[in-house]
C-alpha cells in the first residue's frame, strides 16, 4: 500500500508520530502481542512511523502493583518492536511509589513522559511532587480529558479532567508540559477550545472517536497550530483522515503530525 | 483530494443544511459539491439536515429538493419523515413525485419507536414506493450531547428487528458500529434480509470492524459513506484503502452496492 498523501507533505526529515496509542494486556496479564501486530500494520498502511503508548487506562484506586505490570508490558512491547514503539509510564499519582516509578521507566528506561488517568483531576495538590518532577525533567504529562455530557459516562468512576483543570494547572505551574489528550475524545470540545486560550502552555492531542469536520480546523484557529499534536487513541483512519482534512499549509500539517511532539521531546533534560 | 481514481464513488450518508447545535461548514449543496468534487465522490445520497429538528420535516425536505435541483446527477434525496406526525402520507407521496430517493428516519428525535405500529405503517409504505429505508445510529456522539439534544440513539439490533419485522423492505443502516463474533446469530439474521451497513463509523484496522463485515455479512451488503458535514471526509476513503481486499469488493463498497440500492429511486430528481 502506498502511503500517497505523504507524497504531498515535506516529511522527508520528520516522522509521523501518534504521541497518543495504548498497547494492551490479556487476561493473565501478559502483552497481547496481536494487539501491537495490529497496531505497527495500522501504522504501515496509514504512514505512521511511531506509537508513543501506555497500557489501556485503568481506572479506580490503582495500586503501584498494578500500574508497574502495565509499565512492564509496555516496555516488553518497546524492546520486542523498538522501531514501533515508545513508552508513556502510567502511574496513580495517589500512590506512594508513583515518583520511583517515573523514575524508573523515564530516567533508567527511556520512557517519554507521564500518562495519568482519571485517578485525580490534573489540578489537585496530589499531582503537584509529580508535576514538579516533570518540570525539573523537561518531560510532558499527557492525560485523559474531556467535557462529557452524557449521563453514561458522567456515571462512570473517577475525576475526568476538562480543559479547566488543565487551565488551572498551567498557570499555577507554567513551565509544565500538559497535554490535554483527544479532543475527539467525545466531549464538547468546543467548550475546551474556549478555555484553553486562558493556558498558552497547554497541548491538545487530536485523538478520539470524534472525527467532527472543522475541529481541527478550530484548534488551530483557537491555539495556533504549534499546540496540535497528532494522535489516534486507537481510532486509526479516523485519526489520520481529519489531520488531512484540516485546512492547513503542508508545512503546517506536518508540524501536527509531529513536528510539534518532537519539540516536545527534544525539551527533555533527563 | 481524491482517493481512488478508477472507483464510482457514492457516498450514502451526507446531509444539506443546518444544524442547531453546532455551526457546520460546508453544509449547503455547492459546499457538499465541492467536496464531492475534491474527492472524487460521483453522488451522494444526502437528506436534510434541518428536518432532523423541524417540527414539520417536510419543509426541510422541500427545501433539500430546492437546493439540489440545479446539480442533476449528483444527487439521491432521503425524504426525512416523521410518522408520529399528521400528514406524513401526503408528504411521502410529494416527495416521490419530486424525485426523492428513500425515507429517512430518526425515531430518537421524533419521539417513536422504530418497532411500533406508526413507523410500521411509514416503513411499508417506503417499501411499497420501492424505497429503500435509511436509519442512522446516531446523529452526533451522545458524549459531546448539546444539553437540548437528544439522549436516545438507535440500536444495531432494534434496526435488525425493523427489518424482520417487514421483510419486503430494504434498510440501510448508517452511523453505526455492528461488531460481532463469526458465530453471532446477528449475521445470519441480516443476511437472511434486505440489509445493507455503512461503514463510516467502524474500521479496517486493529479492531477491523469492516473485515469482519465483509466475511460475515458480505461485501455486497456494504456502503460507503462519509457523514459529511457532519465528519471529516477522509477516514472513509482510508477505510476502502487499506481493507484487506480486492479492487472487486472495494468497487461494491464504494459505489456498486449503493448503485443498486438507491439507483431504482430518483426517476424524476436527475438520475444520469
Amino acid at each position: 500500500m502506498l502511503w500517497f498523501w505523504r507524497g504531498n507533505l515535506n516529511l522527508e526529515n520528520a516522522m509521523v508520530i501518534d504521541c497518543h496509542m495504548h498497547v494492551r494486556g490479556r487476561e493473565d496479564g501478559s502483552l497481547s502481542e496481536e494487539w501491537c501486530e495490529n497496531t505497527i500494520e495500522a501504522g504501515e498502511l496509514l504512514g505512521i512511523d511511531l506509537f508513543y503508548v501506555s497500557d489501556l487506562e485503568l481506572t479506580g484506586d490503582l495500586r503501584y502493583e498494578s500500574f508497574h505490570a502495565a509499565n512492564g508490558r509496555v516496555l516488553e512491547a518497546i524492546n520486542r518492536w523498538p522501531d514501533w514503539f515508545r513508552g508513556w509510564c502510567f502511574v496513580n499519582p495517589g500512590d506512594p511509589r508513583a515518583l520511583d516509578e517515573v523514575t524508573q521507566r523515564v530516567r533508567d528506561e527511556g520512557f517519554a513522559g507521564v500518562k495519568l488517568y482519571n485517578q485525580y483531576l490534573i489540578d489537585e495538590p496530589v499531582q503537584e511532587p509529580l508535576i514538579e518532577r516533570c518540570i525539573e525533567w523537561g518531560i510532558p504529562i499527557l492525560m485523559h480529558a474531556g467535557r462529557a455530557c452524557d449521563e453514561e459516562t458522567l456515571q462512570r468512576p473517577g475525576r475526568m479532567s476538562d480543559a479547566s483543570h488543565f487551565v488551572a494547572a498551567a498557570k499555577r505551574y507554567p513551565e509544565a508540559i500538559l497535554i490535554e489528550a483527544h479532543i475527539g475524545g467525545g466531549g464538547d470540545w468546543e467548550w475546551a477550545l474556549k478555555c484553553l486560550p486562558d493556558a498558552p502552555s497547554v497541548y491538545l492531542d487530536t485523538a478520539g472517536s470524534v472525527i467532527d469536520e472543522w475541529m481541527v480546523d478550530r484548534c488551530v484557529e483557537a491555539l495556533g497550530v504549534d499546540r496540535l499534536l497528532f494522535a489516534t487513541d486507537m481510532t486509526m483512519e479516523g485519526g489520520v483522515g481529519k489531520v488531512l482534512d484540516a485546512n492547513l499549509t503542508e508545512e503546517e500539517r506536518g508540524r501536527v503530525l509531529g513536528g510539534n511532539f518532537q519539540a516536545i521531546l527534544d525539551r527533555r533534560k533527563v | 483530494m481524491t482517493y481512488f481514481e478508477d472507483l464510482n464513488i457514492i457516498d450514502v450518508n451526507a446531509f444539506i443544511g443546518n444544524w442547531a447545535f453546532r455551526r457546520l461548514r460546508h453544509n449547503d449543496a455547492a459546499g457538499v459539491l465541492g467536496m464531492m468534487d475534491d474527492f472524487g465522490i460521483e453522488r451522494a445520497c444526502v437528506a436534510s439536515a434541518d428536518a432532523i429538528l423541524y417540527r414539520d420535516c417536510q419543509a426541510g425536505n422541500e427545501k433539500l429538493y430546492e437546493e439540489t435541483r440545479l446539480a442533476p446527477g449528483r444527487f439521491w434525496l432521503y425524504a426525512t419523515l416523521n410518522p408520529a406526525y399528521p400528514g406524513w402520507e401526503r408528504d411521502l407521496a410529494r416527495c416521490a413525485d419530486l424525485g426523492f430517493s428513500a425515507l429517512r428516519l430518526y425515531p430518537y428525535y421524533h419521539g417513536y419507536a422504530l418497532n411500533g405500529p406508526e413507523a410500521g405503517a411509514l416503513i411499508d409504505a417506503a417499501a411499497a414506493a420501492g424505497w429503500p429505508v435509511s436509519v442512522p445510529g446516531r446523529v452526533v456522539d451522545m458524549r459531546q450531547r448539546h444539553w437540548m439534544d437528544t439522549t436516545e440513539n438507535l440500536s444495531v439490533e432494534e434496526t435488525v428487528e425493523a427489518a424482520e419485522a417487514h421483510p419486503g423492505a430494504t434498510f440501510v443502516l448508517t452511523e453505526s458500529i455492528v461488531s460481532a463474533p463469526p458465530d453471532d446469530p446477528l449475521w445470519a439474521r441480516m443476511r437472511a434480509l434486505d440489509f445493507y451497513v455503512e461503514i463510516s463509523r467502524m474500521s479496517s484496522v486493529l479492531r477491523k470492524e469492516t473485515q469482519a463485515l465483509v466475511e460475515s455479512l458480505g461485501p455486497e451488503r456494504i456502503l460507503f459513506g462519509t457523514g459529511f458535514p457532519f465528519k471529516a471526509p477522509s477516514p472513509a476513503f482510508l477505510k476502502v484503502q487499506v481493507l484487506d481486499a480486492d479492487e472487486t469488493v472495494k468497487s461494491q463498497i464504494a459505489g456498486l452496492n449503493a448503485r443498486k440500492v438507491f439507483g431504482n429511486g430518483g426517476r424524476k430528481h436527475g438520475d444520469g
